[in-house]
């Protein structure tokens, strides 16, 4: 039997065996429905007008592939950034452009392409240039040229009176799905996030909104709207979401971004020391906390006693100061130690407690510009 | 709604036996449908049923169960009525005694749809016991890979987890209409566990090819690719 075009409503159903059966008889009516429950609607209208603060950040250095099927398969490089002010600032993570920062591309060359909203799924691509960055933060500022009137910037809220339940909203670009919404509560407070600089960084915000790679350096909203952090990973034994995500709370970033965007660069609280790394301070047979191998001459550190590792008379090694604690918070290794004088403002004094050969007794030190 | 969605049932006769008897053979649950209308169609993805519907032996049977009228649950045979690959969308037609059996899903529209709004995907895996995952519209107008390899277009993105058991079902809003059918979960190159990145065909899609696929039966191209979850191809929402 010939079987003509689509359009015709009268052709015999075939499948149905019953050719009195028109289009009309199997196309159901579309049920009406009223306004949105107010909770659904205030989430609808948070997300429509934040979603212009949230930009797509492509690193330049990575290149999307064209894999078989024709489609395009966009690379981790792609990631989500924030509208920080009316200047162009775009607040992204570290390790979003770490392919851009690793390869030196500095102040003068873009070191990513920013997408801007401008109306529902139109995209404007801007060339964004390097402000400032910090791997121990995994933060990073970049600028973009663009007209005033489509820098929508972000509402910025505080961390410090974030409660474990309440509702988070998180906005970006998982798998290059852009301005993807989605929504959790608070999981956790204060949790370490393993960072992809490899640092950890304190006072993390746990939540279970599904957050995947891409989302990286997007906002974590609350339920007004405001800022309370940056989602920056995930813990995940599959590559992707596990409702286990982790953003750098908004009170640690609205310290560094102001820096960032002034020296480009932070200024952090430690000492000038050069500490050993695990690999080398085993080769010691130093197990617990952090050995010295140098001091700077001039530094407070020299000034407070501290002694670095050095050679003796017969060529052997004599090993330097081993710091074991930092105002009674015990150290076990490097990262801890940076960690807890980060938490310090330059100018604080903090207690050492150090072991020297046999000895274990206090040292007190003045904080200044850590050595980087 | 719980009387609207229903499961979708692969029965693999055994090979030796000529008269067909039920007891012999092994009922597999592959997916979750929903009922269209009171003539007894049923809808559900192409993918779901997509093995059996390539089965020249013969010996492979579909079967649909429903929740009936007093809590009964009942299995009927069901005949493929049309497939469209392209749209991963199947119609299947199951004989009832009597259409007050049929609860057909109250069917909503896609186009009004706002990110941040609630949506249900409600699934039937085993013919009397209903899943359900909740989560938001997460976004909207996504490109989603068919089982034919073209792209599907307009598809609903939700973070409620969309799995094995729901695929197919329906994807309702807070008024209990149904928005979407539950397609596709988004896996990093077949790892196989969600991430919460979530794909729905939209209904208004589904209302304009159904009926269609239901008076002239239509099928889509031979050339058909597996896909039950999405693979390595990523999609850039295009403007």
């Amino acid at each position: 039997m010939l079987i003509f075009g689509f359009s015709l409503p009268t052709l015999p159903a075939l499948a149905l065996g019953d050719s009195t059966v028109t289009l009309e008889d199997v196309t159901p009516p579309v049920a009406p429905r009223g306004d949105l429950p107010p909770s659904e609607e205030r989430i609808a209208k948070l997300f429509e007008n934040n979603t212009f603060s949230v930009v797509n950040v492509f690193d330049t250095t990575l290149k999307p592939e064209l894999n078989l099927t024709g489609s395009v398969e966009v690379p981790e490089g792609n990631g989500t950034g924030i509208v920080w002010d009316k200047d162009g600032h775009i607040v992204t993570n570290y390790h979003v452009i770490g392919s851009a920062l690793s390869k030196g591309l500095g102040k003068k060359k873009p070191v990513a392409r920013v997408s801007l909203l401008v109306e529902d799924g139109v995209q404007k691509t801007f060339q964004a240039t390097l402000v400032g960055a910090d791997k121990t933060k995994d933060l990073a500022v970049l600028k973009i040229d663009a007209p005033e009137a489509l820098l929508h910037p972000i509402s910025v809220g505080k961390s410090s009176n974030l409660k474990v339940g309440q509702r988070c909203l998180a906005i970006g670009n998982p798998f290059g799905f852009d301005h993807t919404l989605t929504v959790g509560v608070v999981s956790g407070l204060n949790r370490d996030i393993n960072s992809q600089t490899g640092v950890i960084i304190g006072g993390g915000i746990q939540t279970d909104a599904a957050i995947n790679p891409g989302n990286s350096g997007g906002p974590l909203l609350n339920s007004e709207g405001k800022l309370i952090g940056i989602n920056a990973a995930i813990f995940t034994r599959t590559g992707t979401s596990a409702g286990i995500g982790f953003a750098i709370p908004v009170d640690a970033v609205s310290r560094v971004v102001p820096q960032l965007i002034k020296y480009g660069k932070i200024m952090h609280a430690g000492l000038k020391i050069q500490v050993a790394p695990d690999i080398v301070a085993k080769q010691l047979n130093v197990k617990k906390g952090s050995l010295v191998l140098s001091v700077l001459p001039s530094s407070t550190a020299a000034k407070a006693g501290l002694v670095a590792t050095r050679r003796g008379i017969a060529g052997n090694i004599l090993l330097g100061d081993v710091i074991l604690a930092v105002d009674n918070l015990s150290i076990k290794n490097p990262p801890e130690l940076a960690k807890a004088l980060d938490d310090h403002e330059i100018g604080d004094r903090v207690v050492l407690k150090v072991q020297r050969d046999d000895k274990v007794f206090d040292i007190h030190v003045e904080l200044e510009e850590s050595l980087n | 709604t719980t009387r609207s969605v229903v499961a979708i049932q692969d029965l693999d006769l055994s090979s030796n036996v000529a008269a067909v008897d039920m007891d012999d053979g092994e009922i597999q649950g592959i997916g979750s449908g929903f009922v269209w209308d009171r003539f007894g169609h049923i809808v559900t993805n192409y993918h779901v049923i997509s093995k059996i519907a390539k089965d020249t032996s013969g010996k492979k049977q579909i079967k649909v169960v429903l929740l009936g009228l007093n809590g009964d649950v009942d299995s009927y045979n069901a005949a493929i009525i049309g497939l469209d690959a392209s749209r991963d969308l199947a119609v299947l037609k199951i004989e009832v005694p009597e259409s007050s059996v049929l609860r057909p899903a109250v069917i909503g529209s896609s186009k009004d749809l706002r990110v941040g709004q609630n949506c249900y995907a409600i699934g039937n895996p085993y013919g009397y016991e209903h899943i359900l995952t909740t989560g938001v519209v997460s976004g909207l107008c996504r490109q989603i890979p068919s089982p034919s390899g073209k792209p599907i277009f307009g598809a609903i993105q939700t973070d409620a987890s969309i799995n094995a058991g729901n695929s197919g079902g329906p994807l309702l809003d807070s008024f209990g209409r149904v928005i979407g059918i539950n397609t596709a979960t988004f896996t990093r190159r077949g790892s196989g566990t969600s991430s919460g990145v979530n794909f729905a065909v939209a209904i208004d899609l589904v209302r304009q090819v159904v009926p269609h696929l239901i008076v002239e039966g239509a099928v889509s191209s031979s050339r058909s690719v597996e896909r039950g979850v999405l693979g390595p191809p990523r999609y850039l929402s295009l403007p």
